[in-house]
């Protein structure tokens, strides 16, 4: 065995003091705080959402009340042909109520947006006067399955006859 | 200085009469530091032996004391680590309890989000008409109507003169719901010997 004089040892105790500490703080205490930390941000998340779930209890009798009122935004059913089908139906009842003149109307596609709900956009093509026009345009605003109108163009026919051209795309929203 | 015998009683009552019947090294002593190992009994070898033996165990209590504190550390971050651990587990119980009575809350909410932003009032059509015709004064003739959810909208038309459309734009763009109302161009031309300027307004 090799004898050490006072400063190897001193020196090599230091090292081995080093080493120890080292080895502690990569496999015991490194490990551990990590998954203190993993667990922190659990119970963050798991607070935050427990916030958000008594806030939704706190205003229960609200929620409630408010969905009675939008009902019929979620009777769009079926597959998507359906529900293509339903929003092109509903647009047509709209225009006709309002005596819109249609000349063209057919699917532009549809597509998912944010919260898991699904736009269903028609072309629309027609003439009429003014008023008319506003009618349809309330007809759709206030419609019972949530219609919107997503673009509009309105012109002149021609100087005389105050009829308008009209070319519109409404989407039909659809939940389920 | 010379040796003198005094006894008891002679003592109390001595009185040094001249200087030199007084002792300065009794007084010197006083001040001299008492002398400590000047004579040793114990081998040099074994005396470095005791002093090792002394550093050793110091170097022990030493470790000893490590030892315990990082044992001390250790276990206090392995009941915290399980603390969490118990804490993280009751909250997550807690969160799919609350989901099974508020999901349908929150499905409902979803949707009135999703529906809110079809119907604000800025997301309307309608609306924008409903403003414009407000502001429109007799004037302007407005022939192109130009309207797009969340894009705002551009409208053209015609009137007698620049500074009535100019007039019109700055009562837009003052205007709340037409803030930013901007004129793109203006444009003259004859109609049958009246003259007319176009122009084209955008708001974003």
């Amino acid at each position: 065995m090799i004898k050490l004089n006072n400063k190897e040892k001193i020196l090599s105790a230091a090292v081995g003091l080093i080493l120890v500490i080292f080895l502690l703080i990569t496999f015991v205490f490194g490990p551990i705080y990590e998954k203190i930390g993993v667990y922190d941000q659990e119970i963050e998340q798991a607070k935050m959402i427990i916030r958000k779930y008594m806030a939704y209890e706190h205003n229960r009798a609200e929620i409630l009340t408010v969905q009675k009122r939008i009902e019929g935004y979620s009777s769009l059913k079926g597959s998507d042909e359906d529900k293509a089908a339903i929003v092109m139906s509903k647009v047509e009842a709209e225009a006709r109520k309002a005596k819109l003149q249609i000349s063209d109307m057919s699917p532009a596609g549809s597509a998912k947006i944010k919260g898991g709900a699904t736009v269903y956009r028609m072309q629309i093509r027609g003439e009429a006067q003014m008023k008319n026009i506003l009618d349809f345009m309330s007809g759709i605003e206030n419609a019972s399955t949530l219609l919107q109108i997503e673009k509009i163009a309105l012109s002149n026919k021609d100087e005389t006859s105050g009829v308008l051209k009209l070319d519109a795309i409404v989407l039909g929203v659809s939940f389920s | 200085m010379r040796a003198q015998y005094v006894s008891t009683k002679d003592y109390d009552n001595f009185s040094p009469g001249r200087e030199k019947d007084v002792s300065m090294s009794a007084v010197l002593g006083f001040g001299y530091q008492v002398a400590k190992d000047d004579i040793k009994f114990i081998l040099p070898e074994l005396q470095i032996k005791k002093e090792m033996q002394s550093n050793a165990r110091q170097l022990m209590i030493l470790g000893v004391l490590l030892v315990y504190i990082l044992i001390m550390l250790g276990a206090t971050a392995l009941v915290r680590l399980v603390q969490k651990q118990s804490y993280a587990a009751n909250l997550k119980a807690k969160v799919e309890k609350l989901a099974e009575n508020t999901q349908e809350l929150e499905d409902i909410t979803n949707k009135l989000k999703v529906a809110k932003q079809y119907k604000e009032p800025k997301a309307s059509a309608l609306t924008s008409l409903y403003e414009l015709a407000r502001f429109c004064p007799e004037g302007i003739t407005i022939t192109n109507f130009n309207w797009e959810w969340q894009k705002g909208f551009s409208f053209r038309g015609y009137a007698q003169q620049i500074p009535d459309i100019l007039a019109f734009t700055n009562t837009l763009s003052n205007s709340e719901y037409f803030k930013g109302a901007q004129n793109r161009y203006t444009r003259r031309r004859k109609v049958e010997d009246k003259e007319f300027v176009d122009f084209e307004i955008v708001v974003k």
